[in-house]
């Protein structure tokens, strides 16, 4: 089987909750961080990547400043901001209620 | 454009791939594989940045000046492309703006009154006696305004004239005499000074207020005239007021407005109709309501007046539909024509670039495969197309202005004569909006398309051009079939203009001057000053070179659609009407010979009809036929009043029937007496003279000759009688012409249509054709396929749009006159016309088919 690709949507989310859990990163590493998390199942297309990090700087979740990173390069960093962190609330709680409901539509004794 | 943005995404990127190439090195990697692996799965560093730019908010202004620069670049190296281009946007986009602005005028902007919706025309339905809308006489809007209870206000007017003397050159002005609630019926005000009262109504106080025209004219604006007098006829008239420039009411060569004041007989008087009557509804009434309410209203002055009222019920007209008349129906369709024709022009460009597209392949591919995305291959295509219509659309507003001055003639009489002439902001927003639309939407087809091909080019060669093919065969489908509803609506009204022309006049319009001398009353009081004065010119007049006859007589036919007078034939055989009325013209002993008119039976008046002599009459055929039929009416009584008293004419001849009333309505019983035979309230102040030569050239000596007999009596309306004529089909003339522009434009524009997507099948299957040509094929074969197609296209758009027209031309129906809005003719022959277009359009690329020379054409490749 194949890697898959991240779906559109989730990926916002996937780097809410990475930025969330570790802190400021840069985004060969939020790429790196949500490749290991899924087990290298997902594959983060770069091509979408950035493009995702620029709309949720644009929205206000995130910002961004240049740093070093742990193998001593100059990075652009990004972390939550205070909105960010609302929102990674919000979209995990309407992820987890679409999925339960989505588990009773699938689970074979309920249909 | 770089800007500082991309440098610090730049940055960011080298920065991620230089952490992938350590970690990818840290996995054991060789410094080369690493860095080859990382850069794989960056993916196309260009195509990120481009993804990247394009999420950036403000990245497309950037974007859009570099496709405007490109677009104008490609543009430059296809001149010949872009010049035809943009002509084309030119006349679309220059004719949609001109009609728009006659459409903003006349349609869409409110008339110049306070709550213009609200007011009404209130006309006598006299519908048997052949006037659907009357003019009222004035005992019954004496009644109306006692009875109704719809009205806020319900005023008169009546026509009027004056000669303006001691001030200038003397002038004939034409006047209105108004009720003293005419202005506030309206709501409107003067510039300067004041209205009249209704104490000066009554009065018959001599004041006037004159028109912002007559104002700037003849006083130069001098504010101080409020308050001088004029000598209108003779006599001192106070200003009181001047009307502002908008201010028109149902004419807009109206220079004054004086009270009217009914004499108390005159209030009471129903039996001459020559009343305006306008009114405003109450609030909450609806138009229906008030109809309503007329009409019972005047079945009560039916029951009250039976001698006068039976055949009178009343129908109240919104003021703008009565303003507007056909103007409404035209003007629409004038749209919608000028639409099609910019439609056309769309899709011949959107043909065009379809083609471009096509030779543009190979220059698209290394784009795409340089990172360039789909979207942004659109925004190209797009902003091509849109620097075209903007170049174009600006030419088009250019040249607005001209085309404006032609619309002047569809401008109907209730409003401002300048109302078109202004190229205001509404106009430019409008040819702003069209440039823009139609640049979308001639160049989205082909954007789409190419953007399609683009992602699919690499795989096949050969598919992607049977999509556009297609496309630009429903184009030219399209393309004839407007170009067919357009001829076949300029046909029926040129066939309307046919009819309209071979009506018998029943006189010679041809060869005849006609002006007029407005005597005024108080100058020549008794008809003999008059007769004097008419005679001392005619004999002048008679004696100038070419010469042949000259008359003077009170309406000159297509002058009036009314003036009838009620009459009683003794011992006439058949009375089809309760209140029987004839058209009355009267004039001196030459007018009918002078005329040109055809004597029936009897004969015409001539110089034995003179004061004294026995009372004569000529009528016309109709009145003979209706009222004596079977019998000759020559020598039969005519009497023009119930009274016995009255005055007894004898009937000395019939004529044919002049068309006294215009081309196209109803003829009526008519009458025609010698002036020196009547009463003292009798005038014939229009002057006809029949000549060899061009009538035109007789006005100056005649304007001597008039200025020798009394050096203070202006001179107006002078003009050759074909052109009084032509003014009662003028704006249908109009309508054909403007119709018959559109029309043949969308023929061309259909034809280079055909033209262009055939000339396109031949040059691409240059080697097809080659090669059949090579295995054999004649080359009528290969020209009956090439015109086969054309053809097909042809009938097809030509079906389709003969089944449009057939359902769609009902709407000019109001228009047309002794044509069917059907019209087998018209429709067949506008469809040969179409055929024999699009054949010779088709006939060029099948010739050059027929002459491919098979090798050359199989080295090509």
């Amino acid at each position: 089987m194949g890697k898959t690709d991240v779906w559109q949507g989730t990926l916002a989310l996937m780097i809410l909750k990475t930025l969330e859990t570790l802190g400021p990163q840069h985004g060969y590493g939020i790429a790196r961080r949500i490749e290991q998390t899924s087990g290298h199942k997902l594959l983060v297309n770069y091509g979408t990547l950035y493009p995702a990090l620029l709309k949720l700087e644009q929205e206000g979740y995130i910002k961004s400043s240049w740093g070093i990173s742990d193998n001593n390069r100059k990075a652009k960093f990004y972390q939550l901001t205070r909105a960010g962190r609302k929102q990674v609330e919000r979209e995990a709680r309407e992820w987890n209620e679409t999925t339960a409901i989505l588990a009773k539509f699938l689970s074979p004794d309920e249909a | 454009m770089r800007t500082p943005r991309d440098d610090d995404f730049g940055a960011e990127l080298r920065s991620h791939l230089q952490s992938h190439i350590d970690d990818n090195v840290q996995a054991g990697m060789t410094p080369d594989e690493a860095r080859r692996q990382a850069l794989l799965a960056l993916g196309g560093v260009a195509q990120t940045v481009e993804r990247v730019r394009d999420t950036r908010s403000l990245a497309w202004l950037d974007d859009a000046w570099q496709d405007v620069k490109y677009s104008v670049r490609t543009l430059r190296k296809a001149p010949a492309f872009a010049a035809v281009a943009i002509v084309t946007l030119a006349l679309g986009i220059g004719a949609n703006t001109a009609i728009f602005s006659a459409v903003d005028a006349i349609l869409i902007r409110p008339l110049p009154y306070s709550q213009p919706d609200r007011l009404v025309m209130v006309w006598e339905d006299a519908t048997a006696a052949g006037f659907p809308r009357n003019t009222p006489a004035p005992g019954n809007y004496t009644e109306w305004t006692r009875l109704n209870r719809v009205f806020t206000g319900i005023a008169a007017t009546a026509s009027g004239s004056a000669n303006v003397t001691g001030d200038g050159t003397p002038e004939q002005l034409n006047g209105r005499r108004v009720t003293s609630n005419f202005f506030s019926v309206l709501g409107v005000q003067p510039v300067v000074g004041r209205t009249f009262t209704e104490q000066e109504d009554r009065d018959g106080a001599r004041v006037v207020v004159i028109s912002h025209g007559l104002w700037l004219r003849r006083y130069a604006g001098d504010t101080s005239i409020v308050g001088r007098t004029l000598q209108l006829n003779g006599n001192a008239w106070q200003v009181v007021g001047v009307m502002p420039r908008s201010f028109v009411f149902r004419r807009n060569d109206i220079d004054y407005w004086t009270p009217i004041h009914f004499s108390p007989a005159q209030a009471a008087q129903r039996r001459s109709h020559y009343l305006n009557v306008v009114a405003r509804l109450k609030p909450g009434v609806t138009i229906a309501a008030a109809d309503a309410e007329m009409r019972r209203v005047s079945t009560l002055l039916q029951q009250q007046y039976p001698d006068t009222n039976v055949r009178v019920t009343t129908t109240v007209v919104p003021l703008k539909d009565d303003l507007l008349g056909n103007t409404r129906v035209e003007l629409l369709v004038l749209m919608g024509a000028a639409a099609a024709v910019l439609l056309i022009a769309c899709a011949n460009l959107a043909s065009l670039l379809l083609s471009r597209a096509a030779s543009r392949r190979s220059d698209l591919a290394v784009r795409t495969a340089l990172g360039a995305t789909r979207a942004r291959l659109v925004r190209q295509a797009l902003a091509e197309g849109l620097v075209l219509s903007a170049i174009g659309g600006g030419l088009g507003t250019a040249i607005a202005p001209l085309a404006i001055s032609l619309l002047a003639r569809l401008t109907p009489r209730g409003f401002p004569d300048n109302a078109l002439s202004i190229l205001d902001l509404r106009l430019l927003i409008f040819a702003l909006v069209a440039s823009v639309v139609s640049g979308v939407i001639f160049s989205i087809l082909p954007a789409w398309q190419t953007a399609w091909r683009a992602s699919v080019e690499r795989g096949s060669r050969t598919t992607a051009g049977v999509d556009a093919r297609r496309t630009r065969d429903v184009l030219v489908v399209f393309q004839v079939a407007a170009a067919l509803v357009l001829l076949v609506g300029a046909g029926l009204l040129l066939r309307t203009l046919g009819q309209l022309r071979a009506i018998d006049l029943g006189f010679k319009a041809d060869g005849v001057l006609t002006m007029k001398t407005a005597l005024a009353p108080t100058r020549y009081r008794e008809l003999a000053q008059r007769l004097e004065f008419y005679n001392r010119v005619l004999d002048e007049v008679r004696r100038l070179p070419g010469v042949d006859s000259a008359a003077y007589g009170s309406y000159l036919p297509f002058m009036s659609q009314g003036n009838t007078n009620f009459f009683q034939i003794e011992g006439a055989t058949a009375s089809p009407d309760a209140d029987p009325d004839a058209l009355r013209r009267v004039g001196t002993t030459d007018y009918l010979r002078t005329l040109g008119a055809h004597v029936v039976e009897g004969r015409l008046l001539d110089s034995r009809d003179v004061a004294g002599a026995p009372l004569a009459v000529v009528v016309n055929e109709t009145m003979a036929r209706r009222y004596l039929p079977g019998t000759t009416a020559v020598g039969h009584h005519v009497r023009f009043d119930v009274r016995p008293e009255t005055p007894v004419f004898t009937i000395v001849g019939v004529v044919k029937d002049v068309r006294e009333r215009g081309y196209a309505l109803a003829m009526k019983p008519a009458v025609y007496l010698s002036l020196a035979q009547l009463g003292n309230g009798e005038f014939a102040d229009s002057l006809v003279v029949r000549t060899s030569r061009d009538p035109l050239s007789l006005a100056a000596p005649i304007q001597r000759i008039v200025a020798a007999v009394d050096p203070e009596q202006p001179i107006s309306a002078v003009q050759s009688l074909d052109d009084l004529l032509d003014l009662d089909i003028a704006d249908r003339q109009q309508q054909m012409a403007l119709l018959a522009m559109f029309a043949s434009l969308a023929l061309f524009l259909a034809s280079i249509g055909l033209y262009g997507l055939l000339s396109h099948l031949v040059a691409q299957r240059t080697r097809e054709i080659g090669v059949r040509i090579a295995l054999g094929a004649s080359r009528g074969a290969v020209v009956r396929s090439v015109l086969g197609r054309g053809v097909a296209l042809t009938a097809i758009g030509l079906s389709a749009g003969l089944v449009i027209s057939w359902i769609g031309a009902r709407a000019l129906q109001g228009l047309l006159y002794g044509v069917s809005a059907t019209d087998p003719v018209t429709f067949a022959s506008v469809a040969a016309l179409l055929s024999l277009i699009s054949f010779v359009a088709c006939y060029g690329p099948a010739r050059r088919a027929a002459l491919v020379d098979p090798i050359v054409a199989l080295r090509a490749e």
